[in-house]
């Protein structure tokens, strides 16, 4: 059976974890940490950085560190989101040539899917690392309210990295899979979840037989962690203007120092009530002279800055509730997920909102994980009960006369579904009907975002209002979207699967694939050369040392100065091999080292 | 013949449709109304059943089977009703025991998927049934079940159904079928768990009820002959025993009861009733059972009138007893009209008129009342039909503007019937016939010709059409979505 990993796909964070057993696990990377940041950089040599390594080196490269691309991840170059983001982000963004997002990094430029699916690729690195075996097959997840192009990208991403992404859930709901999974529990529960870059809120009823069923969910993509951070940053490049009359948001690598200290302060504020931001040579004054920044920010300060920010959650905790139809005493327990939800004031408004205490037995950054983990092992092993019935976060619908939103399956249906609808023509002697497929939660279509579209041809000629055109929409178990359009009397029909769009063509996705192969083919190149080499270079030390005292003991002898020559020759082959950086080659001369060093020792240890 | 496996006989979808209408005390004429097939076919199909012994015909009179337990409704009637049909394969426990076995081609267990077949089975016989399917039969649950019961069964239908319990396995033409299961499962959930929405549900569902149970009223003969046959039993016992009470001769009427019930049975006019049991009588009496004050010295013609006498004061027992009883009956109507029940006024009245046929004022009575009941029957069915309508269930729709015509001489409803049936893609047949009959009603409406016009359309019966297109041109020359339709038919449009 092949084993299917969770992947948390964080804004700042990622996670990666298994079903082991019945045990869900986080898997530690390679320098031991249970999360990776999901940064990515690219070095002068044109050297791939994923993780903590991009992060340390943000500072001194910060115009080619991409972080929280996630923010970006499924968007059109016109959104207001993208906009924000050109005002804030330190990396360079293009347009890309269907209207997406490009990232510039260095001389390249590279959509965000590709840059998601570095990360995913080292958290495949990871799990591979640690399982021994190949992985192939994964569940990723994204946030609740994220709309189908964004999904449709996060997956896309999961294919460039080489990964079969079986399914895309909520992480809200994958958390409540980890709070709730094997407990045999009977209970509606609350799953706030303020991640890094998005919040999430959902309502879910997990009963018998290992159903877990959401009832409702809602969120903004654009509320999260690194909102908080800016607001630091705000206070802190206001304050310097007022003192010093200097915009630190002109200086690129002061605004990257700015978002490391202020996220350092927001996590420590958590702890303590107050502490000291300490940036020394910040900017230089033009004139040969440096300035420092020095501030102490308290909890309460912090609090003040971002009280509106808690109170966007609990409004939209609000929504989700009724939304739900329930009635807050109803809601049995509240989960707290992401790593905002350590903040007191956030844990503060969630007590006084659902009146009770947060249940924290949680992980807030590894549970999401572990839910897409064992979501994963459900689906594939089919041994334990559980089954997730999720709901669409969106509204579909089609554009109707008048740049209108008809609504056809609504917000919180759960999947799968399907519902139909009649509509008619709104011309005289129409022939043809544009069916554009929408989402969202506004009357007004253009502020929906377009899945796709289709046109049915070959109406009846008759005045407005005259032919009927019943459209069904279907959501099906994979959350693929289909829509039937057709002619009631003539019974023409016109069907697509709406492929939600990244904003990537299948041949760039493809392209993509194969490089990030190549590239993940020459990094296993390298990671064995390194390996071997390292090897060669130990064992070549150890033979240096034993020259002298083998030459003192058969030096004299012929057959002794035929071995010295011989070991001789397989130390320059090992050096040149390594020289060359013929990976082959390398591990090929460990074993002509490794045999003269156990002809050494046995030479010196005779001689003893 | 209980062992007959259904799905192995050489039949056609018609033949297994009826077959699963087939319940064990339907006759003919119900299994038409229920299958929506003419009789005279229906005739056809049903003796072919008989012939591969699928199905076998009981007399009226014969016995009621045993109805396998928990495969029949509870409340349907219990009578034996004439010429009821059996279904003889009474499949054993387990294996294509299901009711729905017969409503699909059983060539779709076949298909090569990853799923074993009592799955297969399990999962075409839920699909195939879920329309005719109340909510709370889907869920099996109770209708008085509350919120944890029925989240219970869901999350119990949810973790057979759902397609993520059969992730990565080829499942084919099941896939879709599972995801039609559930939602309708998911419907199921959300309408009965939310306290409006199941209110709705139950006052539907009640509506549905009550028309069923009153056109079963209405149109049950055999459970009101039966009624009336146990009441004339009642009377002839009662005057009987007043009799017997004056008398000395019981034995006269001794093993008489059982052969009578089955006279009764059969014999509904109640003169030709008194008839024979006044020869009966007097086949039984003997000289010496005359009582004294009645007895003449000796004689045939002595005994003829004393038998006379006795005929005579026999009568007029019966005759009291029996006006008690359609008194009683009366009370029972006039209380139903006070209930603005017309329909069970309706059948109280019939049995009445029925033990008293020679009063022409409850004959007439009985008639007001009857329209009236029709009347209401109709109005609860159009209010249904509404529904249904407005709910996308077509074939519901049809049969319900169907039942509504018959208690309402409007022509829209069976206009109505005809479009709900062609939306259905149901019997084109039928529909045709019914538009024609609205169109009859009302020719000058444009619109029943359009509706009647389509209905030839679909059934292929362009020359029809087109001819029904103009007559509507005529009656409405300003409709251009007419013109419209005539010049695409002649230009091989459509």
């Amino acid at each position: 059976m092949e084993r299917v990993i969770g992947i948390d796909l964080g804004t700042t964070n990622s996670c990666v974890a298994i079903l082991e057993g019945d045990t869900p696990t986080v898997i530690p990377n390679r320098g031991g940490y249970k999360t990776t940041p999901s940064i990515v950089a690219v070095t002068e040599a044109g050297k791939r950085l994923v993780g903590h390594i991009a992060k340390r080196q943000a500072i001194t490269s910060s115009e080619n560190t991409v972080y929280a691309a996630k923010r970006l991840i499924g968007r059109k170059w016109n959104s207001p989101q993208v906009k924000n983001a050109l005002m804030t982000s330190s990396y360079g963004i293009v347009e890309g040539p269907h209207g997406d997002v490009r990232i510039k990094l260095r001389d390249k430029t590279y959509s965000v899917p590709e840059v998601s699916s570095m990360v995913l690729q080292e958290m495949k690195v990871v799990a591979e690392d640690y399982l021994g075996e190949p992985v192939h097959k994964a569940v990723i997840t994204v946030p609740a309210y994220f709309n189908d192009n964004q999904r449709q990208a996060t997956k896309d991403a999961g294919t460039i990295a080489g990964l079969d992404v079986i399914r895309i859930i909520n992480e809200p709901t994958a958390a409540s899979l980890a709070y709730g999974f094997g407990k045999g529990l009977d209970k509606t529960v609350a799953v706030y979840d303020l991640g890094g870059g998005t919040f999430d809120i959902s309502i879910l009823e997990i009963g018998s037989h290992g159903v877990f069923k959401v009832i409702s969910t809602t969120g903004d993509t654009f509320l999260g962690g690194e909102d908080f951070d800016a607001r630091i940053i705000d206070w802190l490049v206001q304050g310097f203007l007022e003192e010093q009359a200097l915009d630190l948001r002109q200086d690129r690598m002061a605004l990257q120092r700015l978002r490391d200290a202020a996220e350092k302060a927001k996590c420590e504020l958590s702890s303590v009530r107050e502490t000291e931001i300490n940036l020394p040579f910040i900017i230089s004054t033009g004139h040969n002279e440096a300035l420092h920044l020095q501030r102490t920010l308290s909890r309460e300060t912090l609090e003040r800055l971002t009280e509106d920010l808690v109170e966007r959650t609990v409004d939209i905790c609000r929504q989700a509730l009724s939304d739900a139809k329930l009635d807050v005493d109803e809601i049995e327990d509240a989960i707290l997920v992401g790593g905002m939800t350590r903040m007191p004031a956030v844990q503060r408004a969630v007590t006084d909102f659902f009146q009770r205490e947060p249940n924290k037995s949680v992980h807030p950054d590894e549970v999401v994980a572990l839910g897409a983990a064992i979501q994963g092992a459900a689906l594939v092993e089919n041994k334990h009960e559980m089954i997730l019935l999720d709901v669409t976060p969106h509204a579909l619908g089609i554009m109707t006369f008048g740049s209108y939103f008809e609504e056809l399956i609504p917000q919180n249906t759960t999947v799968p579904t399907s519902r139909t609808k009649i509509f008619t023509t709104s011309r005289d002697d129409q022939t043809a009907v544009k069916i554009l497929v929408m989402q969202g939660e506004s009357k007004k279509a253009d502020e929906n975002e377009l899945l796709g579209e289709f046109i049915l041809t070959g109406l009846r000629r008759a005045p407005k209002g005259h032919v009927e055109v019943e459209v069904t929409f279907e959501i099906n178990t994979d959350g693929i979207v289909s829509v039937h359009a057709k002619d009631l009397e003539t019974n023409q029909a016109q069907s697509i699967q709406v492929t939600a769009s990244s904003g990537l063509t299948q041949d760039e996705i493809k392209n993509m694939m194969n490089s990030a192969h190549d590239y993940m083919v020459e990094r296993r190149v390298d990671e064995k050369f390194e390996a071997a080499r390292q090897e060669a270079e130990t064992l070549i030390d150890e033979i240096e040392q034993f020259f002298p005292e083998v030459e003192r003991v058969v030096g004299g002898a012929d057959f002794g100065r035929d071995a010295i020559s011989k070991a001789r020759a397989v130390l320059d082959r090992a050096r040149k091999a390594i020289e060359s950086r013929d990976s082959a080659a390398v591990t090929e001369q460990v074993e002509q080292l490794a045999r003269t060093s156990r002809m050494f020792k046995g030479v010196v240890a005779r001689g003893q | 013949m209980s062992g007959v496996d259904t799905r192995s006989l050489p039949i056609g979808p018609e033949e297994a449709f009826i077959l699963s209408r087939v319940d064990g005390h339907s006759n003919e004429a119900e299994l038409a109304l229920a299958s929506g097939i003419e009789l005279a076919q229906l005739d056809a199909v049903l003796e072919r059943l008989a012939g591969l012994g699928a199905v076998e015909f009981v007399a009226p009179d014969a016995p009621p089977r045993r109805p396998t337990p928990g495969t029949r409704p509870a409340s349907r009637p219990s009578q034996l009703l004439a010429h009821p049909v059996i279904e003889a394969a009474t499949p054993p426990a387990g294996e294509n025991t299901h009711p729905a076995a017969a409503l699909y081609d059983p060539a779709e267990l076949d298909e090569e998927v990853e799923l074993e077949l009592p799955r297969k089975r399990q999962i075409l016989d839920l699909f195939y049934r879920l329309d005719s399917l109340t909510h709370y039969a889907l869920l099996e649950v109770a209708s008085s079940a509350d919120k944890k019961d029925i989240k219970d069964a869901y999350f119990r239908a949810v973790s057979v159904f759902h397609p993520d319990r059969y992730f990565g396995k080829s499942l084919g033409g099941f896939k879709p079928k599972l995801e039609r299961i559930f939602e309708r499962f998911t419907l199921a959930h959300d309408t009965l768990t939310k306290k409006r929405s199941r209110e709705e549900y139950d006052a539907y569902l009640g509506l549905q009820r009550g028309t069923d149970e009153l056109s079963r009223i209405l149109a049950d003969e055999r459970a009101r002959a039966a009624e009336l046959a146990a009441v004339r039993r009642q009377i002839e016992e009662e005057a009987r025993v007043s009799e017997r009470a004056e008398r000395a001769h019981p034995e006269s009427l001794e093993g008489a009861p059982s052969e009578e019930t089955v006279r009764v049975v059969r014999a509904l006019d109640p003169e030709e009733r008194r008839r024979a049991l006044a020869r009966k009588l007097g086949r039984g009496l003997r000289p010496s059972s005359a009582p004294p004050s009645l007895a003449p010295p000796d004689g045939a013609a002595t005994r003829e009138r004393v038998a006379e006498e006795l005929r005579r004061r026999y009568d007029e027992r019966v005759r009291a007893v029996r006006d008690q009883q359609v008194d009683r009956y009366l009370k029972i109507a006039d209380q139903a009209i006070v209930e603005g029940q017309p329909v069970s006024a309706a059948n109280a009245l019939r049995i009445a008129a029925s033990l008293a046929p020679a009063d022409v004022t409850l004959k007439e009575k009985l008639a007001v009342i009857e329209e009236r009941a029709t009347r209401q029957l109709s109005e609860s069915y159009l209010e249904q039909a509404t529904y249904e309508e407005k709910n996308r269930d077509w074939s519901s729709a049809a049969r319900s503007y169907e039942r509504a015509s018959t208690g309402n001489d409007s022509p829209r409803l069976l206009e109505r019937a005809a479009y709900c049936l062609l939306e259905a893609n149901g019997d084109l047949r039928k529909a045709g016939e019914l538009c024609r009959q609205a169109v009859q009603a009302a020719p000058e409406l444009a619109s029943f010709r359009v509706t009647l016009a389509r209905v030839y359309l679909a059934a292929k019966m362009r020359q029809s059409a087109l001819s029904e297109f103009e007559r509507a041109a005529s009656l409405a020359p300003d409709d251009d979505t007419i013109k419209d339709w005539i010049r695409r038919i002649k230009r091989d449009e459509v």
